[in-house]
């Protein structure tokens, strides 16, 4: 059981950054492998705000609009311009991952390249029946579930939220009715930016952070996505359940290093049975049209 | 003014010899996309040298069948039997899915391909990065050089064998009258010149039957006789059987040359011999597509015959006020992948000639054109999907070839696409409300329910008439509106159409397939 | 003296893991950011042959390259599948995976090279013996250059058959119209096969050279820096042809020398070197696609 709620909060936070790639994904097809350099900067920045006397109050809401800010540069300098000359996904990967490369290393020039602790106090456990769970892991769980439910909320409910479903499913479309396609699309990349904020500062604060573990976790979070269904907004939330849980039973089983590989083979998997994953249809995905 | 011309009957130089070596045959062909049956028990065969005209009404499948051929589709039903290679191969539908397992009993392209079943592509598509001689010399079948081994063990026999290939297909670019040009890319020949090639590039590599997908889409008369040259001399001297799918404003061009006719209508086939040129009659297209509806409301003002086989019509609104200009195209000069789509003929000093076109406010503006010539790419272009290379747009005075379509739209430009895409994902409720601005007339309401993506193609269509028929904007754009739609349906369609002239400040242009079989010299 | 042998052992190194990289990037058309794993498995299997097994060089690189092979079906089976940017989130999958492996298979207290401690995890395989081949030994630095510069020799022409080849123009082809080659009868999936079994093939001798050079291997060889530094040089050098890679190669080779003579402190050396490849792709990204002398534009 205890496995269970561990894998389910880590899950959930698997959830939180794969729905911020998903969100970019989407309507704009973009691998946003940038993303990870946003969710490396925030812990850094949290922890020079902290440690300069700011407070959390101060420091969480201006590391959520560094990582927006970020986010929407990486749009409007780069993929934006892209776009405009009609270049291949290929030339937006690279420059994406250029991007990231480029700032984790910014990350590393300033702040230094070990790892770094968001808290120093030992952490309170608290026992809900027979499980055992620490605030950190607490906060996580509850945070990154309050914020899928009010996305999805606003995603199914509101008017920009219909919008929003309108752009994902046909770009061309939303377009040619008048909508202001390039606002959109900031807006895409703005969100995915606050909840890659959000899960790495929810991470970090739980397992500290250190200048090269992003790319990892957003890998994590794109495999999620995959599992769950990459056509679908609620694949994020399916695969990253899926994937938290099951990482966690291999933690047990086997031992903490092998996870990883658990992870790809899980996903080697489904490429091959479901390749559009849980939420998809069962067809078969070519690599002809 | 009459707009078809019926054909008279004609004999044709060949006819059917059923004693013919069978080269293919399918029984019990169906196909579904999404619940949408498309095709419902194809029964058809094939035997050497003939040669078939597949014809049929817009979405009645054929290209889906052309696929399913080809081996690019696999069937929901049936059974293919192939006979090209002398012993018979079987395939039966639906698959089991331990066959598929099996990875040499597959049913590909790749695999029909070398057993004779080659086709040509509506688009050409040849090898850009390759030339020309490359193109058809890629095509050779068993080349020892596409072994890795023989490449460092058998050198000698790659060598040898590319030199033939080199002499060979240099020849065949001669015979196709492309002589000198065998280092030209794709990209720089004629249209005409870049099929021809590509159909010799089937033929290359071991074609017994050729299924060919429009081969006179976009085409100019002189390509036209090219390519139909090259047909007939591969009919006569190859012994290739053909199957030619064309557009009915094409046909005329094909029909001497096939003995037999394959009508696809409703998911079914009919197989006739080409002894009598059914025509469709003025009163059958005419009623199709209901345009005489036309000349009772309104008055042709001007008329304007267009290279390649299009023309423009506009009409008034008898009684209908004179007024604004509200597009004015200048020059228009649209280019894809360095050939021109919108662009004809050279002025003295080397400038392409572009299309002008204008239209006021009251005018609704019919472009016939047959498929290939580029409706799509112009409509494109003028909504902003697509860059122009040389010419200027303007709507109401404002110049906006540099605006985004977003911003083309809020000036008062609706383009309707012909592809029915929407936004399958969103419920047909959702799905109106963001295309109008406020809640509209309903439809039917138990569909508001139901996703988008899980209507019909004629309900999709009619519910994009419906939004276009609620919303306001000066430049009303309609590519093939009137696509899936049956007989009540187009009714109600053209009347919410006509009805959009009724207020002041409107103008359409509407693209539609060609319907007129008279075909004016450019 | 030996500073510009062991400039020339690292230039060769690359240009052949740029050539073998510009085989799928550049001819076939699809990016691998997989491919600093191939190298490493190279090493490493290079690396144990020698150790555990005590085979001399020529076995211990045929069997490097055997595994290398086997293992790029992890690369040319999705690629049957999947194209475009998913295909690339897949590479980055396997080199994950790959890294991840040989960051993990270790065991304290068992002896390297067994089948619990297959790598030695993150202390990697030192006292990789010295090169014997035939049963000579290449001692000096003027003898191993001189081996890495034929083994790059003998790779360089490899690739330069296979490119203006018939089997070079359907990966072209490939890259151009993948269905239509279908529909012309060519086994796309057997030349994806054989694509990537070349690439990875090639890689993995790229590794031997630097293992037999360095004498030790860790598992920082295969990872996605690593990768980046090749797709890097790829980028900024060009691709589809021959010189572009090799241009690339040289070019960023050398960048880290060029830096040295700036007043960079050393403990930040390596991310001023990292930043720079970033910049220099997205410089190529937007202003250059097709490289400094490449004839594929990546656009």
């Amino acid at each position: 059981m205890q496995i269970i709620l561990i894998g389910t909060i880590s899950g959930l936070t698997l959830a939180v950054i794969g729905l911020g790639f998903s969100l970019v994904y989407l309507p704009t097809r973009t691998f946003h492998i940038a993303m990870a350099g946003v969710y490396t900067l925030v812990p850094y920045l949290a922890l020079d705000l902290v440690n300069r006397g700011a407070s959390w109050w101060i420091a969480v809401p201006v590391c959520l609009l560094a990582a927006v800010l970020v986010s929407v540069l990486c749009e409007l300098g780069n993929h934006r311009r892209l776009e405009r000359k009609h270049a291949s996904p290929g030339a937006h990967i690279i420059s994406s991952l250029g991007i990231y490369i480029v700032t984790v290393q910014i990350v590393a020039l300033v702040w230094g390249n070990e790892t770094q602790v968001l808290r120093t106090d030992i952490d309170k456990i608290f026992h809900l029946g027979s499980v055992m769970i620490t605030r950190a892991q607490l906060v996580a769980g509850v945070f990154s579930l309050l914020l899928l439910i009010t996305f999805y909320c606003w995603l199914r409910f509101s008017n920009l939220g219909l919008r929003f479903r309108a752009l994902a499913d046909n770009p061309t479309e939303f377009s040619l009715r008048g909508y202001n396609v390039d606002a959109y699309r900031l807006l895409a990349f703005g969100t995915s930016g606050f909840l890659a904020c959000a899960a790495s500062l929810l991470i970090a604060y739980d397992v500290g952070f250190d200048p090269y573990g992003g790319l990892h976790i957003v890998l994590l979070g794109v495999v999620a996505v995959i599992i769950g269904g990459r056509l679908s907004f609620l694949g994020p939330v399916l695969g990253g359940l899926l994937l938290g849980i099951l990482r966690s039973q291999a933690v047990w089983y086997f031992s903490a290093r092998w996870q990883d590989v658990i992870c790809f083979l899980l996903l080697a998997l489904f490429l091959y049975v479901r390749p559009n994953g849980i939420c998809g249809t069962a067809t078969r995905l070519e690599a002809e049209e | 003014m009459p707009i078809i011309e019926t054909m008279e009957k004609q004999p044709l130089h060949t006819d059917v010899r059923p004693e013919c070596r069978l080269l293919m045959r399918a029984t019990g062909i169906a196909k579904a996309f999404g619940g949408q049956p498309v095709l419902t028990g194809v029964d058809l065969e094939l035997h050497e040298g003939q040669v078939v005209l597949l014809q049929g009404p817009n979405g009645s499948g054929k290209t889906t069948l052309l696929n399913i051929l080809t081996g690019h589709l696999v069937p929901d039903a049936g059974r293919i039997d192939l006979f090209t290679n002398g012993c018979r191969e079987v395939f039966h539908f639906p698959r089991h899915w331990w066959q598929d397992l099996n990875p040499l009993d597959r049913f590909l392209p790749e695999r029909l391909a070398s057993k004779g079943v080659g086709r040509s592509w509506q688009d050409t598509r040849l090898f850009n990065s390759l030339k020309l001689l490359d193109n058809i010399a890629v095509a050779k079948q068993q080349h020892p050089g596409e072994k890795p081994f023989n490449l460092f063990f058998h050198p000698g026999r790659v060598l040898a064998m590319e030199r033939q290939l080199q002499a060979v297909c240099g020849e065949r670019l001669v015979q196709l009258g492309l002589g000198g040009r065998d280092s030209s890319s794709g990209d720089k020949v004629s249209l005409g010149q870049a099929k021809r090639v590509a159909i010799a590039r089937a033929v290359e590599a071991g074609a017994r039957i050729l299924f060919l997908d429009e081969p006179l889409a976009g085409l100019d008369a002189p390509g036209i006789a090219d390519v139909v040259a090259l047909l007939r001399d591969l009919v006569d001297q190859h012994r290739v059987t053909l199957v030619i799918i064309e557009h009915v404003g094409s046909i005329v061009h094909v029909q001497q040359l096939a003995d037999t006719v394959w009508d696809l209508d409703g998911g079914k086939l009919t197989t006739r011999p080409n002894h009598c040129i059914e025509t469709m009659t003025k009163h059958s297209l005419a009623s199709q597509w209901r345009i005489d509806r036309l000349f009772h409301e309104f008055k042709l003002v001007r008329s304007e015959v267009l290279p390649r086989g299009a023309r423009l019509d506009v009409y008034r609104k008898n009684g209908a006020a004179n007024s604004e200009l509200i597009l004015e195209v200048e020059n228009l000069v649209i280019r894809r992948n360095r050939r021109p789509v919108i662009g004809w003929g050279r002025t003295g000093d080397g400038a392409m000639l572009g299309l002008n076109l204008t239209l006021r406010s009251g005018d609704l503006a019919v472009l016939q054109a047959p498929n290939g010539w580029g409706k799509t790419t112009l409509m494109d272009c003028l909504a902003g999907l697509l860059p122009a290379n040389t010419g200027k747009i303007k709507m109401r005075g404002q110049a906006v070839t540099s605006l985004l379509p977003w911003e083309r739209s809020l000036i008062g430009l609706y383009y309707l696409r012909s592809d029915t895409r929407g936004f399958p994902s969103l419920s047909v409720r959702n799905a109106r409300r963001v295309n109008g601005r406020r809640e509209s007339i309903r439809m039917r309401c138990s569909e508001d329910r139901h996703k988008y993506g899980e209507l019909s193609g004629g309900q999709k269509r009619s519910f994009q008439i419906n939004c276009l028929g609620n919303s306001r904007a000066a430049l009303y754009i309609l590519d093939e509106p009137f696509v899936g739609l049956d007989g009540m349906e187009m009714s109600s369609a053209l009347n919410k159409i006509i009805k959009l002239t009724e207020f002041n400040g409107q103008c359409l242009l509407v693209a539609i397939p060609h319907i007129s079989i008279e075909h004016e010299p450019c | 003296m030996n500073y510009a042998f062991h400039l020339l052992i690292y230039v060769s190194v690359y240009i052949v893991l740029a050539l073998s990289l510009d085989l799928v990037v550049g001819y076939l058309g699809r990016l691998s950011l997989a491919h600093a794993g191939f190298v490493a498995i190279g090493a490493y299997v290079y690396a144990l042959a020698t150790l555990t097994l005590q085979w001399t060089f020529v076995p211990a690189l045929l069997l490097a390259v055997a595994v290398a092979i086997v293992c790029s079906l992890a690369l040319s089976l999705p690629s049957w599948r999947f194209r475009g940017d998913f295909f690339i989130f897949i590479t980055l999958a396997v080199g994950a995976l790959i890294h991840g492996i040989v960051q993990n298979w270790s065991a304290p207290g068992y002896e390297v090279g067994s089948l619990a401690n297959l790598t030695n995890g993150p202390f990697g395989i030192a006292g990789i013996p010295q090169t014997d081949i035939f049963g000579i030994k290449l001692d000096t630095i003027e003898s191993k250059c001189a081996l890495s510069l034929v083994l790059a020799g003998v790779c360089a022409s490899i690739m330069y058959r296979l490119t203006h080849s018939p089997w070079g123009r359907l990966l072209k082809c490939l890259r151009d119209d993948e269905l239509v080659l279908r529909g012309i009868g060519k086994n796309v999936r057997l030349i994806k096969l054989q694509a990537f079994s070349f690439s990875c093939g090639l890689a993995a001798v790229g590794g031997v050279i630097y293992a037999s050079y360095v004498s030790y291997i860790d598992p920082s060889a295969a990872s996605l820096d690593e990768s980046i530094l090749l797709l890097c040089m790829i980028c900024v050098g060009g691709s589809g042809n021959f010189r572009g890679p090799m241009v690339g190669a040289i070019v960023l080779v050398l960048l880290p020398e060029v830096l040295r003579f700036t007043p960079i402190p050393q403990s930040v050396a390596a991310n001023v070197r990292l930043l720079v490849y970033g910049l220099l792709l997205l410089v190529v990204v937007h202003f250059r696609p097709q490289g400094i002398a490449g004839e594929y534009r990546i656009e």
